[in-house]
């Protein structure tokens, strides 16, 4: 029982957590009929942006958005933590606009949760990325469309962070639609990719990167996995399993340059894309049980077994 | 004629029910503009805060919260069986505040359902755990979120209850997602954990504790610490059995562990599961550890002990 011990630990150590600052309440609101004049930010008095939100929010704690509108008339830099949903029924946007990116997290150790968000470009003032993560410790996404940037839409790198994303569609982006970079593990799980770069986990300085994407679906792009790595040291793993890959020009990639380590990992997948796979320098693990529905490979599986 | 005496047999029972059952409503309501004070928590005249609701619902009910806000301000007791949901398009909160759990079910038979809710700590007083069972027939959370408790999502102990997760997600949560103790016989289906030790599925000396997990990612973030799926049989008599189907398992120091000690006998059961990126993909202490011969274990560190081949049919 030795983890329960280290929880115990851990428990003790969260109790000893100094007081945040008491003015900032645990939840915070915002609305379409809000204003940001409005202290606090509560639900009987919304605020209208999330910037007013976050500030008024204690560190760790959830801004709920009460009805359909945009939130954001720029970056939204969120420097703590905090869980961000759209009530059921409604939908909140929050747009790359005026050439950057949507959403900024960079402070150490924030734990950011996402949940029932659009993040679009705005067609008028276009923006890049969705949501740029270069610091903090974990970004979860849950039941988000990503649509239309120009750039990545989830840009993850130079940190460890954990990532998941769940339930969610990317579709029409402009790079990839998740690239984690040095450092981050991600885990993606039912969510559907239409006319993206893919996903990448990708490593070019010294770090470990990984990616599982399993239950999805990726169509319509020029990769539809890719493990990259570019330099000694820079380990990247992908786990790609149970996931239909389907007229993507490198369905499964995995290359090494400058004595890098990349190494995917593919089971009960279906691919039908131009390349069933790509192997440059890399490896692909097969479990034998993917089915591969072109003629076109360049490169050698590398066979494990299933146990 | 015989039907039309048992039914008024019927008639002239319910007519003999105590008064307090008859205050009592099938379902009462909840919203952030209703009052406690309002008799009977009517849909024309909703109460504001979850005990107000429970104490004015008839046993068996529902509570239906009609809109978005948090619903109570300390441990919510439930004693009596009780679905309890957010409309949809709403969505109510339940805070773990003042360092106790959100929930608590501690009474013999009762039948307690959780749709649509969000349990969270509250960050400014915190508390411990989400849901605390020791008591009961069943807990049923659907579609529902645990966020950044301080101890489990959901706790349930030393009761044989039914326990079903369905459609959830499970982040930042100081312990395990799900820890089921001396006992309960637990689903998992369709549900996520991040940054969260998964399910615990744990038999003291003469318990039975069973856990199935199905379709659901586990991802802690860290191969040196956390567990995924971890059955656990301690004690004479100690008997835990878990179930791992079409789950990925990634990011933990142990992703699938089962472990028989002081005696007892624990049991795992995985299929077309994916164990990838952890610790140990799997760790087998004295545990029958059994495999379908379809699961994708690959790039842990190690794995520790030896699979049990069992055919598929």
């Amino acid at each position: 029982m030795k983890n329960l011990l280290s929880s115990v630990a851990l428990l003790a150590a969260a109790a000893l957590l100094p007081f945040a600052s008491q003015a900032q309440s645990f939840r915070t609101y915002l609305a379409s009929y809000g204003s940001d004049a409005n202290a606090g930010c509560t639900v009987t008095a919304p605020c209208r942006l999330l910037p007013a939100a976050l500030n008024a929010v204690l560190d760790g704690g959830e801004i709920w958005i009460l009805d359909s509108a945009n939130y954001n008339a720029g970056t939204v830099n969120i420097t703590k933590s905090v869980s961000i949903l759209a009530v059921p029924g409604q939908i909140a946007s929050v747009v790359a606009v005026g050439g950057t990116e949507a959403i900024n997290i960079s402070t150490s150790g924030v734990k950011v949760a996402l949940r029932n968000i659009v993040i679009p470009k705005n067609a008028n003032n276009p923006g890049s990325n969705g949501i740029v993560m270069t610091n903090g410790s974990l970004l979860s996404i849950e039941d988000c469309l990503f649509a239309n940037l120009a750039a990545v839409a989830v840009y993850v790198h130079d940190t460890t962070a954990n990532v998941q994303v769940k339930n969610s569609v990317f579709r029409n982006i402009g790079s990839f639609a998740i690239q984690v970079q040095n450092g981050p593990t991600a885990v993606i799980a039912n969510s559907q990719f239409l006319t993206t770069e893919g996903l990448v986990a990708y490593g070019t300085a010294v770090s470990t990167t990984s990616l599982t994407v399993s239950e999805s679906t990726i169509s319509n792009g020029s990769e539809g996995v890719w493990a990259y790595s570019t330099v000694a040291g820079a380990v990247v793993r992908a786990y790609v399993m149970h996931n239909t890959i389907h007229a993507i020009r490198y369905s499964l990639e995995s290359d090494v340059t400058g004595g890098g380590n990349a190494a995917m990992f593919a089971g009960g997948n279906k691919v039908a894309g131009i390349y069933n796979w790509w192997i440059s320098g890399g490896l692909i693990y097969s479990y034998g049980n993917n089915e591969f529905a072109s003629p076109n490979a360049s490169g050698t599986l590398t066979p494990v077994s299933r146990q | 004629m015989k039907k039309s005496v048992s039914s008024m047999a019927l008639v002239a029972a319910f007519l003999l029910l105590p008064l307090a059952a008859q205050a009592q409503a099938f379902r009462t309501y909840l919203a952030s503009y209703g009052n406690d004070a309002n008799a009977g928590c009517s849909v024309a005249a909703p109460c504001r805060l979850l005990p107000a609701a429970l104490n004015a619902v008839l046993d068996g009910g529902e509570v239906w919260i009609l809109d978005s806000a948090n619903y109570n301000s300390g441990t919510v007791n439930i004693t009596k069986s009780v679905s309890i949901l957010a409309v949809p398009g709403q969505i109510a909160s339940i805070v773990a505040v003042g360092g106790t759990e959100a929930v608590n079910i501690s009474t013999p038979g009762v039948k307690v359902a959780l749709r649509n809710v969000v349990v969270a700590k509250n960050a400014n007083n915190p508390g411990t755990n989400g849901i605390v069972m020791t008591n009961g027939a069943s807990l049923i959370v659907e579609d529902s979120v645990f966020a950044n408790l301080a101890s489990n999502g959901i706790y349930v102990a030393n009761v044989s209850a039914n326990v079903h997760v369905k459609n959830s997600v499970f982040r930042n949560i100081g312990q395990y997602g799900l820890w089921l103790q001396a006992g309960p016989n637990g689903d998992v289906v369709n549900s996520q954990f991040l940054q969260t030790q998964g399910i615990l599925i744990y038999a003291t000396a003469g318990t039975t504790t069973t856990g199935n997990v199905t379709d659901s990612t586990i991802s802690f973030g860290d191969k040196s610490f956390g567990e995924g799926v971890y059955s656990a049989a301690s004690g004479a008599g100690a008997v835990s059995k878990a179930f791992v189907t079409r789950t990925t398992v990634h990011g933990t120091q142990w992703g699938l562990d089962c472990e028989s000690l002081s005696g007892g006998a624990a049991f795992m059961t995985v299929s077309y599961t994916t164990s990838v990126g952890n610790g140990h993909g799997f760790y087998n202490a004295g545990c029958t550890l059994r495999s379908l011969g379809n699961n994708h274990i690959s790039d842990n560190t190690d794995t520790v002990g030896a699979l049990t081949p069992t055919a598929l049919q």
